[in-house]
């Protein structure tokens, strides 16, 4: 197991991070853009080292500790964690093969050859990278950190430059590579589909400070607060009794009345579009907490701009919410 | 607009071939004026011994320049500490000092009478009039130069490849040989052929430390000294053979690595 405390202190943002990182899974921090993801990750790495705490263990071994006395730190190269950033920085002066066999002290030539063809890189291995798209580099970056067979592999946003069908690709061949040898990955991401595909855990991280961790499943049904709620993707609040309000996502709204599985309301139909591939629709359900939802319509749902829908919110999680804890839109008048 | 455009652009271009015209002009000078029959009979009189003194020199200088002034250039690029920002601007002074000056004070420091100087006497070392006195002055006239191509050829390397070797299991030393030192050989393949041309023509600082042994420089102004320019040119001819070809080659492979795109 991955154990890591830390806490970095900067101008502009207080990083506290407590992580438990099962051996063999996919933990993924996930969180916007500049809320300390990264330097949980570099610090993880070594690259990172204003922290003013930091200790990180590895199966019992004692990576980091500012705590002791003398300070203990083992140098990056001897961490076994191999750290592959955003743009992977494939070394331009040598091959692909190269690239692949850079970290590797002993690997036979078979399973060279089992690595090549999981990765799908036969083709390529005699181009230099500035010969290779963007996929294809990400791809030769995780091969060459898997060649070293590495204890810990720590991806810092490694997709977010690719397209879509790219992403995806790159998505599916992690899983299938960490199905057939589970390796402990911690992955940072700041998008949320990314990190349910392939998360077996996430830890919402927000302002320097880990808001929750669960699994994908349990985090979408439980969300700990209105902000762990918005960072998955909840996007309204209804009242709910007892002071309490349900939060309310897109994709957990179905069309029809059937109070046995949540609340239910009325609205018309004031918008219909597209996103991602899936027919949707905005309605307005004229009440001051919840102006307007979106909900996705399945392909047999005949929908026109001014019916009046009836919709049950399914089993939305509630919270007992201050004032102030409200989005302004959403504030009682 | 578009005249005013074409207009400047024709006064540009003429420009540009009347300034290339202008630097190359000497070169073809030289060509006119060499009697090419007399010019192997002066080169083999009295270039033989000054051209062996200045190789032999400059192979020296070269490699002090090339051992100690890489770290130097790395650690000016690496250097995270305010105190190698001061350190950068200061090593400015010896590389905007007139060759002249860099002699006098030479003088002062390895002669004789200099702290350096008596330190090298302990070793039965002089650098005044010796081998050792022509390599002293070729460092302090080209090493500055090294070591700005080189710390520039540093800052050019993405600090990212050395991150992500370290993180791959190789050391730092193993990383700089294979990843940082490839990654920057153009740079300092540059930066080493300039020194070298600064420091097989180094005359200034050589000519106040080391009158003796000639090198190919002082040669050339002692022949112009005591016999005239018929006996100078063949002599600095042979400057020019021995010092051009390195510096021209390199940056010529420079260009052709950029243009396959392997740097």
């Amino acid at each position: 197991m991955l154990q890591v405390h830390l806490e970095i202190y900067r101008k502009s943002i207080v990083i506290f991070a407590d992580l438990q990182v099962p051996t063999g899974e996919i933990y993924c921090l996930y969180g916007p853009s500049a809320g300390g993801k990264s330097s949980i990750l570099a610090a993880i790495a070594g690259f990172e080292s204003t922290y003013s705490t930091a200790i990180i263990s590895l199966d019992e071994r004692i990576l980091v500790d500012t705590t002791s006395h003398p300070p203990v730190h083992v140098p990056i190269w001897q961490r076994r964690m191999v750290y592959l950033e955003q743009s992977a920085r494939l070394f331009p002066h040598l091959t692909v093969t190269e690239n692949l066999l850079y970290g590797t002290s002993q690997v036979s030539s078979k399973e060279f050859a089992e690595l090549v063809a999981e990765l799908g890189l036969q083709d390529y291995l005699t181009y230099k990278p500035s010969q290779l798209s963007g996929g294809l580099i990400q791809r030769v970056a995780l091969g060459r950190a898997l060649a070293t067979h590495p204890a810990v592999l720590l991806l810092d946003e490694p997709f977010s430059a690719l397209d879509w069908h790219a992403r995806h690709s790159l998505q599916d061949l992690l899983l299938r590579l960490q199905r057939r040898a589970p390796i402990t990955m911690v992955l940072v991401t700041h998008q949320l589909t990314e990190a349910q595909r392939l998360a077996d855990q996430i830890a919402l991280v927000d302002k320097g400070h880990v808001l929750q961790v669960g699994t994908p499943t349990h985090l979408m049904a439980n969300p700990i607060s209105w902000r762990a709620a918005q960072l998955l993707g909840y996007g309204w609040l209804l009242p709910a009794p007892g002071g309490q309000a349900y939060a309310i996502h897109s994709d957990q709204i179905v069309l029809g009345e059937t109070p046995e599985l949540g609340p239910t309301g009325q609205g018309v139909v004031v918008e219909i579009f597209w996103r991602e591939g899936q027919r949707r629709v905005r309605v307005d359900l004229q009440s001051p907490w919840l102006e307007t939802v979106e909900v996705p319509l399945s392909a047999s749902d005949g929908v026109r701009l001014g019916d009046l829908l009836a919709l049950t919110f399914v089993q939305p999680p509630r919270f007992s919410l201050a004032q102030a804890d409200l989005p302004p839109s959403q504030k009682t008048p | 607009m578009n005249f005013m455009k074409s207009r400047l652009s024709k006064l540009n271009t003429a420009v540009a071939l009347g300034s290339t015209l202008l630097l190359l002009l000497p070169l073809l000078v030289l060509t006119f004026h060499l009697s090419w029959p007399g010019v192997w009979q002066v080169w083999r009189a009295q270039g033989g011994a000054a051209l062996w003194v200045s190789v032999q020199t400059t192979l020296m200088a070269m490699a002090f320049i090339l051992v100690f002034g890489t770290p130097l250039g790395w650690l000016l690029s690496r250097g995270q500490a305010r105190t190698w920002r001061w350190l950068e601007f200061f090593l400015l002074i010896p590389l905007l000092m007139p060759p002249l000056v860099i002699g006098l004070l030479l003088i002062y420091l390895y002669g004789p009478y200099g702290v350096a100087g008596r330190l090298l006497a302990l070793g039965h070392l002089s650098a005044t009039n010796t081998l050792l006195a022509v390599v002293v002055a070729q460092v302090y006239e080209a090493m500055p130069y090294y070591v700005f191509v080189a710390q520039e050829a540093f800052n050019q390397v993405d600090q990212g490849f050395e991150r992500a070797s370290l993180s791959l299991g190789v050391a730092p030393v193993k990383t700089f040989l294979r990843v940082t030192l490839p990654l920057s050989l153009p740079g300092l393949t540059v930066g080493f052929t300039m020194a070298f041309a600064r420091a097989i023509g180094a005359f200034g600082a050589v000519i106040v430390v080391a009158y003796y042994p000639h090198t190919l420089p002082v040669s050339v102004w002692i022949a112009l000294q005591e016999q005239g320019l018929s006996v100078a040119l063949p002599l600095a001819a042979l400057l020019l053979v021995i010092s051009l070809p390195l510096p021209l080659a390199a940056v010529l492979w420079r260009r052709l690595h950029h243009v396959t795109g392997t740097s």
